[in-house]
């Protein structure tokens, strides 16, 4: 086993442990904005490890760059989605407060 | 490899089961979407990458979108017609009863499967320069079985036709959506030429390679639905004309270049000698175009959809 391939093994390993540590944060976290947190979270390292690991493996620059589109467009989507879905719970709260 | 393949098919069966099995609306439908996101990981699995793409953009995304809109108007509904235990009883056993005869009608397909191998993949293979595209998928849709297609496009329209008459049918007009956040606008602006140019993508490399009219339309449908969530508008969106003439376009242009040999002399739906990859090109951006329309008018006739179907406390509680 060579150095790259050391590394490599490395990042992917770490990428899934932080998939699995999202998951369970997902599972075990107390509300929404912490559950936002552990998705995305996940979606920027997990994914990011992942890629990076992969990339020496692509069988050509196009692939790469590919998956790097992925990846970078895999973060835009979070952002997004965290955001809106965190905006959506700030709504309901506002909305529960002012009911109360 | 098999370990991978195991898990898959265990995970798919159990979510399958709890999707039946779930009593919330909301974790059905989210088990549902999870179901079809695992269902593409099988396809992929099995070498069908144009299922997969299908499966996880329609089967997987629009549905559940469209799904999740139902289920924030239905939270607004909910007068469920109260059954008596008779005509509970009654229900149940109709079900019983019409499941059961499939079962049986799919066990007796299967028992009495032609026996002798039919290798329709080298039949295809000896063929597919005939139709004048390299990707043996699109070579089926749109060449050998294009009747088939035919229909799946007509059978499409109807039912969009059909739901959107429901729908105007109905008193309160179609709702202006918007959500007004600009992180989304200005991500939109990214967004919106980046789906526009996988749309287009996709159904270029359809005649070479995975891909398709399919496909590119789950692109162009999920780019309306977003900017129709954001809250932009298309200029001709509010015209009829425009709505009915993108509607019928996929599927009269396909009949239009189907028709062609025929007059010619020909059979329907072949296509001219020598110039097959053309015409199927053609007929497959007419259909990509009109089926991400098909797609959209769905989810643009809807009713306001409810912040709902973003939290699972339906907005309240």
């Amino acid at each position: 086993m060579t150095i790259l391939e050391g590394l490599r093994a490395l990042l992917l390993l770490s990428g899934a442990f932080f998939f699995l540590v999202g998951s369970l944060g997902l599972l075990r976290f107390p509300d929404t904005p912490t559950r936002i947190h552990a998705l995305t979270k996940v979606d920027n390292l997990g994914l990011g490890l992942i890629v990076l690991g992969l990339l020496p493996g692509a069988a050509s620059f196009t692939v790469a760059g590919k998956m790097l589109v992925i990846w970078l467009l895999a973060l835009a989507a979070a952002a997004l989605a965290g955001h809106l879905v965190a905006s959506a719970w700030q709504d309901t709260e506002d909305k529960r407060h002012g009911s109360d | 490899m098999v370990l991978i393949d195991a898990l898959l098919a265990l995970s798919l069966i159990c979510v399958a089961l709890s999707v039946l099995l779930v009593k919330d609306l909301y974790q059905a439908l989210v088990l549902f979407i999870v179901f079809g996101l695992l269902m593409a990981l099988v396809w992929v699995r099995m070498q069908a990458p144009d299922l997969a793409l299908a499966e996880a953009a329609i089967g997987a995304g629009l549905t559940g979108v469209l799904l999740l809109d139902a289920l924030g108007h239905l939270r607004h509904h909910q007068h469920h017609p109260s059954l008596t235990p008779r005509q509970k009883q009654l229900r149940a056993f109709l079900l019983l009863l019409m499941a059961s005869t499939l079962l049986v009608w799919l066990g007796a397909a299967v028992l009495e499967a032609p026996s002798g191998q039919i290798a329709l993949n080298q039949q295809v293979a000896e063929r597919l320069p005939e139709t004048g595209v390299a990707h043996p998928i699109t070579g089926v849709l749109l060449a050998f079985r294009a009747y088939d297609t035919f229909l799946e496009v007509a059978v499409i329209l109807v039912a969009v036709v059909v739901g959107l008459s429901l729908r105007f049918s109905q008193a309160d007009t179609p709702a202006e959506t918007q959500l007004n956040t600009p992180l989304l606008h200005g991500m939109l602006v990214w967004l919106l030429p980046l789906m526009l140019l996988v749309g287009a993508y996709l159904l270029w490399i359809g005649s070479y390679r995975s891909g398709g009219a399919f496909q590119s339309a789950a692109v162009l449908g999920a780019l309306v639905v977003l900017m129709r969530m954001a809250g932009l508008r298309l200029p001709m969106q509010d015209q009829v004309v425009w709505l009915r003439l993108g509607l019928v376009s996929g599927l009269g242009v396909f009949l239009l270049a189907g028709s062609y040999e025929l007059i010619r002399g020909g059979a329907f739906l072949a296509w001219p000698e020598g110039q097959g990859g053309a015409w199927i090109l053609a007929v497959e951006t007419a259909l990509a175009f009109s089926l991400g329309w098909l797609l959209f008018s769905l989810f643009e006739a809807s009713p306001a959809p409810q912040q709902a179907s973003l939290t699972r406390d339906g907005g309240g509680a």
